[in-house]
């Protein structure tokens, strides 16, 4: 299946219900709405400049007038602080957006995680697989402890016997030897 | 100084490290075995309405009974058995005669009477093991015993 082309990824379903068919409805709807709204935007972006630029055009000689002086700065006052405003706007969505993204994120990979878990902890093989694993470590830590206590058995005899400035005699035969 | 090339210590007598280590995981398994006993015990005493013919008994009054009777227990059936406590095999240890052979039931009691003779005179029949050439404790004396290890070295085997 093509990812690049959304409308092959669609599930339809004959027995959908109204309120499924609703629901979806209601999505699309957003949706087109969305796209409908960006078009229109830009639409009313490209006829205000042609209209400021025909309008400035028409007025160039008042604009450059020392009367309009007064206005031109109240309007560059208003214009800075509108900019600052929608500043601020951009810079609150930029971060909530990577706060959204990375909520989204985390909720998808601790599904996919909590997915795969339960796929291999139905799987015999892998069940197997741990199981061995845990027993082998467990093993590994014993035969550890073991040859620990061994070497310390040894070592502390050897102190005590320097301690005590004798000389060992071993007589450390097997019981059936 | 002794060049002698290492040898296995499978079969060989069992140092003083080792052998508390099993006896300290031997006494782990033996509080939690006598707890659930008493509980045990109480419960049964209870369900049978025993406190009609003996009164209302306290835990301090049975408890030691049955801790004794679990230490008795616990060490004559392994070590006259299998040859080893849970504590033992954990650290790959195993109590058998001077010529290798299993315990009796007999012999395992006297091992036991023989640890309270280790103990009294500030635990130096244990300690003993240390000195000892072959390192037996004195209740090994008493009962003619030996721990030895049940492996050997990972490296050489």
């Amino acid at each position: 299946m093509s990812v690049s082309d959304p409308s092959r990824m669609v599930i339809s379903n004959e027995d959908e219900t109204a309120g499924f068919n609703l629901r979806y409805s209601l999505i699309g709807l957003v949706f087109h709405a969305m796209d409908a709204g960006y078009d229109s935007v830009s639409h009313l972006d490209k006829a205000f400049l042609r209209a400021y630029t025909l309008v400035a055009r028409a007025f160039s000689p008042l604009m450059r007038s020392r009367l309009w002086r007064p206005i031109q700065e109240r309007f560059d006052l208003y214009s800075e602080t509108g900019e600052s405003i929608v500043n601020s706007w951009i810079r609150t969505g930029r971060r909530e957006e990577q706060v959204s993204r990375a909520l989204v994120r985390k909720q998808a990979y601790d599904e996919i995680v909590n997915d795969f878990i339960a796929y291999l902890a139905q799987k015999p093989e892998v069940r197997d697989l741990v199981q061995q694993q845990s027993v082998g470590l467990a093993e590994e830590i014993i035969e550890d402890i073991r040859e620990n206590s061994s070497e310390l058995d040894s070592l502390l005899e050897q102190r005590v016997y320097r301690l005590v400035r004798r000389r060992r005699i071993d007589d450390q035969t097997t019981p059936n030897g | 100084m002794d060049f002698a090339a290492p040898v296995s210590r499978k079969n060989r007598p069992a140092g003083f490290i080792s052998r508390l280590e099993a006896f300290i995981a031997d006494i782990i398994v033996l509080t939690t075995g006598g707890v659930f006993a008493t509980w045990l015990f109480e419960l049964i005493f209870r369900f049978f309405s025993l406190n009609i013919i003996f009164g209302n008994l306290r835990s301090t009054q049975y408890s030691p009974f049955i801790f004794s009777l679990v230490i008795l227990v616990y060490f004559i059936y392994f070590w006259s058995l299998l040859g080893y406590t849970p504590g033992k095999y954990l650290l790959g240890l195993k109590v058998v005669r001077r010529d290798g052979s299993k315990l009796s039931l007999g012999r395992a009691f006297i091992r036991l009477i023989g640890y309270w003779v280790s103990a009294i005179p500030l635990f130096f029949g244990f300690i003993w093991i240390i000195f000892d050439h072959r390192r037996q404790g004195w209740h090994d004396k008493l009962a003619d015993t030996q721990v030895i290890y049940t492996q050997g070295d990972r490296t050489r085997e």
